[in-house]
């Protein structure tokens, strides 16, 4: 397992992924952090800037859109590599059990999302100094903790959308993995109009739709559950544990998916 | 087949293995043995089921009748692969990774002690004649086959199965093969060689299988085909058709 780890973080580096990683989410957060320290807030008149809990905020949620990203990359490009056309045949024959595969990648992503919340830290300390990481209001422990619910989430993602590019290719991939997540978004906005609006949940039953919705990856509530834990400290429990069965049953899939050489679509890119 | 085959515990017993592709049959109740020391050779035209069987054997397709044991176990476990050594085809390593690289890293995997890895890959890399530091995209159609070839070597596998192993190699290195194949099975090694080039086959196998629209037509070992039919060529035209 360690071997394996060694060698896709080579191909990491070699790929010249690391480097990607660091300059755009170095630029993303700079940039967006920038403007966040230049914002100023009008409330009844009284124009204040903002503080340094809004300003974590800003950075988590900037980290959010280079961490999806990062995930994205990873799961459509880099960690069907070595499963794809002719390559799979070489690595059917790697001596291993099948399942170190998933978990290796599962692993390697984790590395890569912890490089990123690292950026993310640097540069909220570029742009506001160094003394606001002492603050009170900076809470190491929410970092902590929102950087473990992204983890789970996002590896889902790049679990996901790795099994999605084994099955229909990676252009293909890019669109449905694109369409799904917008449609769980907007399935996640509806749903909580309907359980915010008592009015709506009285003349429409929850019905299947509502119970199919609520065991799928809880990618709508994403936002919510973020912003409840930076603004709490609060884990939204039941749906880490979904998070988390979703995750278990794609590193299933991806065994399953890897059972055999998958030598299709060979010669996309 | 060697009558010894039956006496002598088979490394790869093939009972009457059927392949299926959706409905298509691309190999048909297909047997035949394999013991220590013994390289077969797997003969028969473009489509007659030589690559077929060989990934029904490793596993990398699922067989619909019959039965596969290697080394006495009927499914493939990373054990069983560690000791088998497969050149496929038609194949890419990683591309940025060296050879070395490439070698070293299946090395962790198939050899336990470091310091016979470090030997045997040097080794490897300099009978195949490939630069051990060039990365790997930077490396020829020819250079790849070889370094394809040279994995399949590495640990000394106690099964070495080669499919058309001949594609893409000039006619020094096909000697160098030649030898390979040769000393390995001398030192102990079984070996499944696939080809069409019967020539080939009648200079490196002990015993042959004669593939024919995913069928076996014959089998058996080559001095008595060479007696019986002439060559292995005339075995094969006599049973399968052609000049």
């Amino acid at each position: 397992m360690i071997n394996l780890i060694i060698g896709n973080c080579r191909y990491i580096f070699r790929s010249r992924m690391i480097f990607l990683i660091l300059i755009f989410s170095t630029l993303v957060h700079v940039a967006g952090l920038k403007f966040v320290n230049h914002l100023t807030v009008s409330i009844q008149g009284v124009i204040s800037v903002l503080g340094p809990k809004q300003e974590m905020y800003a950075a988590l949620f900037l980290q959010l859109f280079t961490g999806l990203s990062i995930a994205t990359v990873y799961g459509i490009w880099m960690a069907p590599y070595a499963h794809r056309g002719e390559r799979s045949i070489l690595t059917h024959m790697i001596p291993i059990s099948k399942y170190h595969f998933p978990l290796c990648y599962l692993f390697c992503c984790a590395l890569l999302l912890a490089i990123n919340i690292f950026v993310m830290v640097v540069s909220y300390v570029f742009v506001f100094g160094p003394t606001t990481l002492s603050s009170p209001e900076f809470s190491w422990t929410i970092l902590a903790k929102t950087f473990v619910f992204e983890l789970i989430s996002f590896e889902v993602v790049m679990l996901g959308l790795a099994v999605s590019s084994l099955s229909f290719g990676q252009v293909a991939t890019f669109f449905i993995g694109g369409c799904f997540l917008f449609v769980l978004q907007i399935l996640g906005a509806i749903a909580r109009l309907f359980s915010e609006n008592t009015e709506l949940t009285k003349v429409s039953s929850k019905g299947w739709l509502v119970w199919t919705y609520e065991k799928l990856p809880p990618v709508g509530d994403f936002i919510f559950d973020l912003k409840t834990l930076i603004s709490e400290g609060k884990f939204n429990f039941e749906h880490v544990i979904l998070w988390t069965v979703w995750m278990l049953f794609f590193v299933a899939v991806f065994r399953w998916k890897i059972r055999y050489p998958i030598q299709q679509r060979s010669t996309e890119a | 087949m060697n009558p010894s085959a039956t006496l002598v515990q088979s490394i790869l017993h093939l009972d009457k293995v059927t392949v299926k592709y959706g409905f298509t049959k691309a190999i048909e109740t297909v047997s035949f043995d394999l013991i220590p020391g013994m390289a077969l050779g797997l003969i028969g035209a473009n489509g007659a089921g030589k690559t077929t069987s060989i990934r029904a054997i490793l596993g990398m397709l699922g067989v619909s009748e019959g039965k596969i044991t290697i080394f006495e176990e009927s499914k493939m476990t990373p054990k069983l692969l560690a000791r088998i050594g497969f050149a496929p085809e038609e194949a890419t390593p990683p591309e940025y990774l060296t050879a070395k690289e490439y070698l070293t890293f299946l090395s962790k995997f198939k050899i336990k002690a470091q310091e016979s890895s470090e030997h045997s890959i040097e080794s490897l890399l300099s009978w195949f004649e490939l630069d051990p530091n060039k990365p790997i995209r930077k490396y020829s159609k020819g250079m790849r086959r070889r370094l394809v070839l040279s994995q399949a070597f590495l640990g000394k596998p106690d099964l070495i199965i080669l499919d058309e192993p001949l594609n893409g190699l000039d006619p020094i290195m096909i000697q160098k093969l030649r030898e390979r194949v040769v000393e390995s099975r001398r030192s102990g090694a079984s070996i499944l060689y696939s080809s069409h080039i019967l020539s080939e086959l009648e200079n490196s196998c002990t015993d042959v299988v004669m593939m024919h629209k995913g069928k076996v037509v014959m089998k058996g070992p080559i001095p008595a085909l060479v007696e019986t039919y002439g060559s292995v060529e005339k075995a094969f035209a006599a049973n399968v058709g052609g000049n």
